[in-house]
């Protein structure tokens, strides 16, 4: 690998990441990682270099490839996917829920759900109209304090991102085109299954996690079902507008 | 019938869920599952028997949904049978 050199520092799930790249890579890429450049002593050190083609790549010592030459969003889209795999089943702090999120006026919302359900999309435009980003693919709630700690997003430049914020509502998308819009409380096991389906690291956070699944399903997660874009974003900037429930 | 060991369990306000870490899977139990659980370690019989008090269903149903979900948790490699 070529010699490499101090790169960015990122966050990911409240870890700081320090990714070291080469100064190919820093040619290809610098200006879009500065965008991302977090200050901070590092939690974790990534080494990141080009091989001899310009489409194959390495971190740590394995070697990745690039469908096409990259573009900026491509690389972003491949460090991010590494980071959350190499963090997610690790962290031990936080339950990792296949989820995005943004911050809104009473606290973090997440839009958990499969691949294709909605995540990216929502997020995308809820930052766009000013809310502040927190996860595209994996959103960590911190097993006592349930804070959402954010992540580099995937596969879009939000304008804001936020900081810690405390999870206010989760809400269970499933994109439906042509479907009527639809929108119900989910509790007890359905909610159990979804939030022990939907996550990345069970088996790292163990019975603490559990016992945080338990509190969130007696809590109650919100179901969505909706059929495009603007039916979506109009109901999640309702949930965003409710009062939080007496405790 | 034992457990196997290294689960874990979690209650939830309508259930159990047990969770195996080993193999990375986790079952969510309805509120009899849960009882034929916890009580996993006695015999058919018995288990039928709190089933049926609890429920109020007769001891032969009791006993024919015993066996059946017993054998889906040995199925599921979370119950062993002794021996």
């Amino acid at each position: 690998m070529a010699k490499t050199q101090a790169g960015l520092i990122t966050l990911h799930f409240g870890k700081r990441v320090a990714w070291n790249y080469s100064p190919e890579l820093s040619r290809l890429f610098g200006g879009f990682i500065s965008r991302f450049r977090a200050s901070g002593p590092a939690d974790l050190s990534l080494t990141v270099g080009l091989r001899e083609q310009e489409n194959l790549f390495e971190i740590e010592g394995s070697a990745c490839f690039f469908r096409e030459v990259p573009e900026e969003l491509d690389f972003i889209n491949v460090l991010s996917y590494w980071t959350r795999n190499l963090l997610a089943r690790e962290l031990a702090d936080a339950l990792v829920l296949h989820a995005s999120a943004v911050r809104a006026r009473q606290g973090a919302i997440l839009m958990m759900g499969p691949k294709g359900s909605g995540k990216s999309t929502l997020a995308k435009a809820l930052c766009d109209e000013g809310y502040g980003f927190l996860a595209e693919d994996g959103a960590p709630v911190g097993l006592e304090d349930q804070v959402v700690f954010p992540s580099m997003p995937m596969s879009f430049l939000p304008e804001k991102l936020a900081g810690p914020t405390r999870l206010f509502r989760i809400v269970s998308l499933r994109y439906v085109p042509g479907a009527r819009t639809a929108l119900g409380e989910i509790r007890g096991k359905e909610a159990s299954l979804e939030l022990l389906r939907e996550n990345f690291n069970l088996r790292a956070v163990g019975s603490r996690g559990l016992a945080l699944v338990a509190r969130l399903s007696e809590r109650g997660l919100l179901g969505l079902r909706f059929p495009d874009r603007e039916e979506g974003l109009r109901v999640i900037k309702e949930i965003a507008e409710l009062e939080p429930r007496p405790r | 019938m034992r457990k196997k060991e290294g689960l874990l369990t979690q209650r939830i306000e309508d259930g159990l869920i047990v969770y195996d870490p080993q193999a990375d899977e986790a079952y969510v139990l309805n509120e009899t599952g849960a009882l034929v659980w916890e009580n996993a370690e006695l015999s058919e019989e018995e288990i039928a028997a709190i089933i049926a008090e609890r429920y109020d269903v007769g001891k032969d149903e009791a006993a024919e949904d015993a066996r059946a979900f017993l054998a889906e948790l040995v199925g599921k490699g979370l119950l062993l049978r002794d021996g």
